[in-house]
C-alpha cells in the first residue's frame, strides 16, 4: 500500500525529471517592456550626456586621448602602465586579470583623455609586467606637436617573434 | 551542470558571447582599425554592457565605426541581448537582414540570433522560420546549437516521433548531443513511451565522458539525471528490479541522489521488500531537510517500519518528523519575515564578485554566520543565492525552484540593471551641476574678453606701437645711411654742436659784412671737429642701443598680436555657451525625470520580486504543514491502535 500523496509525489518527481533542457520560454511581460523601454531611453540620454561632456571638457582643438592595446600573449603579462606628459604623471593603471583578458581578446582601453596647449609635448609611457623568463619594466616615448586637431595615441604592446620578447611602442593616429 | 531551466538572459547571452569576433584560444586578435570599436569590445568583454553600448552609440552618432565591416552592428545586437534589450537587438538584426548586400556569414549570424530571440519568447513558428534561413556554411559550433533548438521545437510541437537514434547526426550536434538525447528521452517518457525513452537515455549514458573538468561535471550530472529518470520510468512500468538497478547507478554525492534514494525505497516497497526500503530512506533521512525528497522520507521511513511491524520505531520516527518539521516551518516563517523588499534590493545591488570570491563566500570562508549573502558572479550570469550557514543553505534550497524560473531570474536581472541605471543617473547629477558652473564661468570670461575687444584696447595699443616702431626704424635708417653721428650723440655734445652751428652762421654774417674771420673760422672748425669726433666715438654704442629699442618694440608687438589672436581664437572656436547651457539644462531635467521613473520601476519590480519569493516560501510552508498534519495523524493512529490492543 502506498499512500496517495506518495503517488502524487512520485509523479511530480518524474515530471520534474522529464523537463527538457532549453525548452522553456517567456513571452515579454508588460513590466519587462517597461524596463526595456527605460533602458533604451536612459542609454540614449547617457549618450547625449557623454557627447556634451566631451565637447565641454575636451574640445577637439585641445584634446589628447591615449589608448592601450595588446597584441600578444606569449612574452608579456601586463601588470601596470604609467603615462606621463611633459614629465608629469597624468594616468596610471594597475590591471586586473579581467582587464588584461579583455585587452588580449582585442579590447582597447581608453587610458587617458585630457587637454594640451598648442606646441610640442613629450609623452612617455612606462609598462611593467612579467615575461616567461624575466620581469619587464620598459618605456616608450614620443614627441607630438599639438595643433587644432585632437591628438590620439595608442600605446601598443606586441609580441616580437623575431626578438622573442615584447615590444612597446606608441602609435599616433591621424585624425 | 547546465541548469535545466537556465536563465533566459544567459541563454540569450550565449548568443552574444558567440558573436564576439575574436576567440582568445582559437584566434589571436588583430589590431583594431577604429579605436572606438576596441574600446566597446574592452567593456563588453568585462560585461560592462552600459559602457560598451555607450561607446557604440556615441560612435554611431558621429561618423560611425570605420574599418570593421558588420561587426559593430553584430556586437551592438549581442550587447543589447546581454543587457536584456531584446527589442533593440531584434531591430539591429532585422536592419542587418534588410540589406541584401551583407555577406552570407553576417546574414547567417543575424538569422540565427533572431531565431534564438523568437525561441526564447516561445514563438516557435517564427524561430523555425528564422533558423531555416541559416545556410549550411554557418559556423559549425553555432549550427550544432541551432539544430539542438530545432529538435526542441519539434518536441514542443509533438513532431519528434520520426527522430530516432539512426537518423540523428551526433557529429553535427557536437556538444549538444547529450542534451538532445535527454530531451528526446524525456519527451518519450512523458508520452508513456518508456522503451523509446530508455533508448535515448542509454545513448546519452554511453557517450564518453569528456576531458574538460567543467563539461565532465555537467555530463556526470546529466547521466545521473538520465539514470534517475529511467528509474522512475521503470517504476511507472512496474519494473521494480530494473528501477532499483538504475537508481543504484546514480552518484551519492550528485544532485539527483536524493530523488534516486527515494525512488529506490519506493521500488523496494512496491516489491514488499520493506527492509530493503529502509536502507536508502534512512540514508535520505540523515540528509538536510531542505530537499523535498528528504521531507518525503520523514513519512516514508515510519511507513516502512509500520509495514515491518515495528510500531515503536514508527512512532518514534513520526514524532521525530513532527519535531523537525515544526522547526523547519519556523525557519521558513523567519525567512519570510527577513526577506523584505529592501533586503532583496540590497542583495541584488551588491557588488559583483569574481568567480573565485564567490566560491569563498559560498564555502562560508568570509561570511558572518547567519548573515544573508548575495553572490552575484561576474561571468554573465546573475545568481541570487542566500548562503553562509547550514540554516541559510537550508533556506536557500527552498528558493532553488524559484531561482530556476525564467520569470524570477529575468526579474532579478532587470532589477540589477535598473539599479545600475539608477547609479548611472545619480552620478550624472553632480557632474552636470559642475558643468553648468563651468559654463557660467566661461560665459563671464567670454563677456570680459568681448568687452576688451569691443574697446579695441589691444588693437589700439598695437597700432600705436607699430607707428612708433615705423618712425624709429625710419630715423635709424636715415642716420645709418648718412652716418649722422651727431643725431645719436649725447645731449651735451648736441647742445655744444648747436652752438658751433650758430657760431658758423655768425661768422658767415661777419664775413659778408667784410670782417676778417679767418682765426674764428679756424677755431670753430677745430671745436666742431672735436665734437664730431666725440659723437663718432659714441655712435656705434648709441646705434646698437637704438636698434635694441627697435627689437624690444618688435617683441612687444608680437606679444600683442599673440594676445589678440588668442582672444579671437577663443571667441571663434570655443563652444557657443548659451546654446550649450540650454542643452545642458534640458539634459539635467531629463536626468531628473528618468531618475524618478527608474526609482518607481525599481520599487515596482522589487515589490513583484518580493511577492514571488514570499509565494514560493508560502508554498513550502504549506507543504511542510501538510507533512506535519500527516505526521500528527499517524502518531494518533498508532497510539489509537496500540490502545485498542490493550485489554480493557
Amino acid at each position: 500500500m502506498i499512500h496517495p500523496l506518495r503517488q502524487w509525489f512520485r509523479l511530480a518527481i518524474l515530471m520534474s525529471l522529464l523537463c527538457c533542457f532549453h525548452v522553456s520560454a517567456q513571452a515579454p511581460t508588460k513590466s519587462a517592456e517597461q524596463v526595456e523601454s527605460l533602458k533604451e531611453s536612459v542609454l540614449t540620454l547617457n549618450r547625449d550626456l557623454l557627447i556634451l561632456e566631451e565637447e565641454l571638457l575636451y574640445p577637439a582643438s585641445s584634446q589628447v586621448a591615449v589608448f592601450v592595446s595588446m597584441d600578444l600573449g606569449t612574452y608579456f603579462a601586463l601588470d601596470a602602465v604609467k603615462l606621463e606628459i611633459n614629465n608629469k604623471l597624468v594616468a596610471s593603471e594597475l590591471y586586473t586579470d579581467k582587464q588584461t583578458k579583455a585587452l588580449f581578446r582585442g579590447g582597447v582601453q581608453r587610458l587617458y583623455v585630457g587637454n594640451l596647449k598648442t606646441g610640442e609635448h613629450e609623452i612617455s609611457a612606462f609598462f611593467t609586467g612579467r615575461g616567461p623568463q624575466q620581469d619587464y619594466k620598459r618605456g616608450a616615448k614620443i614627441v607630438v606637436t599639438k595643433n587644432q586637431e585632437p591628438i590620439v595615441l595608442e600605446l601598443r604592446i606586441v609580441d616580437s617573434s623575431a626578438k622573442l620578447q615584447p615590444v612597446f611602442e606608441i602609435k599616433q593616429w591621424q585624425m | 551542470m547546465r541548469k535545466p531551466t537556465s536563465v533566459l538572459r544567459y541563454f540569450l547571452m550565449l548568443a552574444a558571447v558567440a558573436i564576439s569576433p575574436a576567440d582568445a584560444k582559437e584566434k589571436p586578435k588583430t589590431s583594431v582599425a577604429d579605436l572606438r570599436y576596441g574600446v566597446a569590445l574592452y567593456h563588453y568583454y568585462q560585461q560592462d554592457y552600459i559602457a560598451a553600448l555607450a561607446e557604440l552609440m556615441v560612435a554611431d552618432t558621429r561618423d560611425g565605426i570605420q574599418g570593421h565591416g558588420d561587426n559593430p552592428e553584430l556586437i551592438a545586437g549581442g550587447v543589447s541581448l546581454a543587457f536584456g534589450m531584446q527589442h533593440h537587438a531584434e531591430g539591429v538584426f532585422n536592419q542587418i537582414l534588410q540589406d541584401e548586400r551583407r555577406p552570407q556569414s553576417v546574414r547567417d549570424a543575424a538569422w540565427f540570433y533572431l531565431g534564438k530571440l523568437h525561441y526564447s519568447r516561445g514563438d516557435w513558428a517564427a524561430a523555425e522560420q528564422s533558423f531555416a534561413r541559416v545556410s549550411r556554411e554557418f559556423k559549425p559550433s553555432l549550427r550544432a546549437q541551432m539544430q539542438a533548438l530545432q529538435i526542441n521545437i519539434r518536441i514542443r510541437n509533438k513532431n519528434y516521433t520520426d527522430l530516432t537514434l539512426d537518423n540523428i547526426d551526433r557529429d553535427e550536434l557536437r556538444s549538444w548531443s547529450p542534451y538532445t538525447f535527454y530531451n528526446l528521452g524525456a519527451a518519450h517518457a512523458r508520452e508513456g513511451n518508456f522503451a523509446s525513452a530508455q533508448q535515448f537515455f542509454n545513448e546519452l549514458i554511453d557517450i564518453d565522458v569528456v576531458d574538460n573538468p567543467v563539461r565532465r561535471k555537467e555530463q556526470w550530472a546529466l547521466q545521473d539525471k538520465a539514470y534517475t529518470a529511467m528509474g522512475y520510468s521503470y517504476l511507472a512500468e512496474k519494473k521494480y528490479a530494473a528501477a532499483i538497478r538504475e537508481f543504484t547507478k546514480v552518484r551519492l554525492d550528485g544532485v539527483f541522489a536524493n530523488q534516486a534514494l527515494l525512488g529506490y525505497g519506493w521500488a523496494a516497497v512496491a516489491q514488499e521488500e520493506y527492509d530493503e526500503a529502509l536502507r536508502p530512506w534512512q540514508l535520505l533521512r540523515s540528509r538536510s531537510l531542505m530537499y523535498p525528497a528528504v521531507q518525503e522520507s520523514l513519512l516514508a521511513l515510519p511507513f516502512a517500519y509500520e509495514k515491518l511491524g515495528a510500531q515503536g520505531e514508527a512512532v518514534n520516527a513520526y514524532q521525530s518528523a513532527e519535531e523537525l518539521l515544526a522547526r523547519e516551518i519556523n525557519l521558513i516563517r523567519d525567512m519570510r519575515a527577513t526577506l523584505t523588499e529592501g533586503e532583496l534590493l540590497t542583495l541584488i545591488g551588491s557588488e559583483p564578485l569574481s568567480a573565485e570570491d564567490a566560491k569563498k563566500v559560498l564555502r562560508g570562508d568570509d561570511a558572518e554566520a547567519g548573515a544573508l549573502t548575495a553572490v552575484v558572479t561576474d561571468d554573465g550570469q546573475n545568481w541570487l543565492k542566500l548562503d553562509s550557514t547550514s540554516i541559510i543553505k537550508t533556506r536557500s534550497a527552498y528558493m532553488n525552484e524559484l531561482f530556476a524560473k525564467n520569470t524570477f531570474q529575468t526579474a532579478v536581472l532587470d532589477l540589477r540593471d535598473l539599479l545600475r541605471l539608477q547609479t548611472l543617473l545619480q552620478n550624472w547629477l553632480p557632474k552636470l551641476d559642475a558643468y553648468r558652473e563651468l559654463l557660467l564661468q566661461k560665459q563671464a570670461q567670454r563677456d570680459r574678453q568681448e568687452q576688451q575687444l569691443a574697446q579695441h584696447a589691444v588693437l589700439q595699443q598695437e597700432q600705436k606701437l607699430q607707428l612708433e616702431r615705423a618712425t624709429l626704424a625710419q630715423q635709424l635708417a636715415q642716420i645709418s645711411s648718412s652716418d649722422n653721428y651727431m643725431a645719436l650723440a649725447d645731449d651735451e655734445t648736441r647742445a655744444l654742436y648747436v652752438r658751433i652751428e650758430r657760431g658758423q652762421q655768425t661768422i658767415a654774417r661777419m664775413k659778408s659784412a667784410g670782417q676778417d674771420t679767418s682765426e674764428l673760422e679756424t677755431r670753430i672748425k677745430m671745436f666742431g671737429g672735436i665734437l664730431l669726433w666725440r659723437a663718432a666715438q659714441q655712435y656705434p654704442a648709441q646705434l646698437a642701443a637704438q636698434q635694441g629699442e627697435l627689437k624690444s618694440i618688435d617683441a612687444t608687438l608680437v606679444n600683442i598680436a599673440q594676445t589678440r589672436n588668442n582672444i579671437e581664437e577663443i571667441t571663434a572656436t570655443s563652444i557657443d555657451i548659451q546654446p550649450t547651457l540650454a542643452r545642458l539644462q534640458v539634459l539635467q531635467k531629463e536626468v531628473s525625470v528618468h531618475l524618478e521613473n527608474t526609482d518607481q520601476l525599481i520599487a515596482q519590480q522589487s515589490r513583484l520580486l518580493r511577492q514571488q519569493v514570499d509565494q514560493q516560501l508560502a508554498a513550502h510552508e504549506k507543504r511542510l504543514n501538510n507533512y506535519l498534519a500527516q505526521a500528527h495523524l499517524a502518531v494518533a493512529r498508532l497510539y489509537d491502535a496500540e490502545l485498542r490492543k490493550q485489554p480493557e
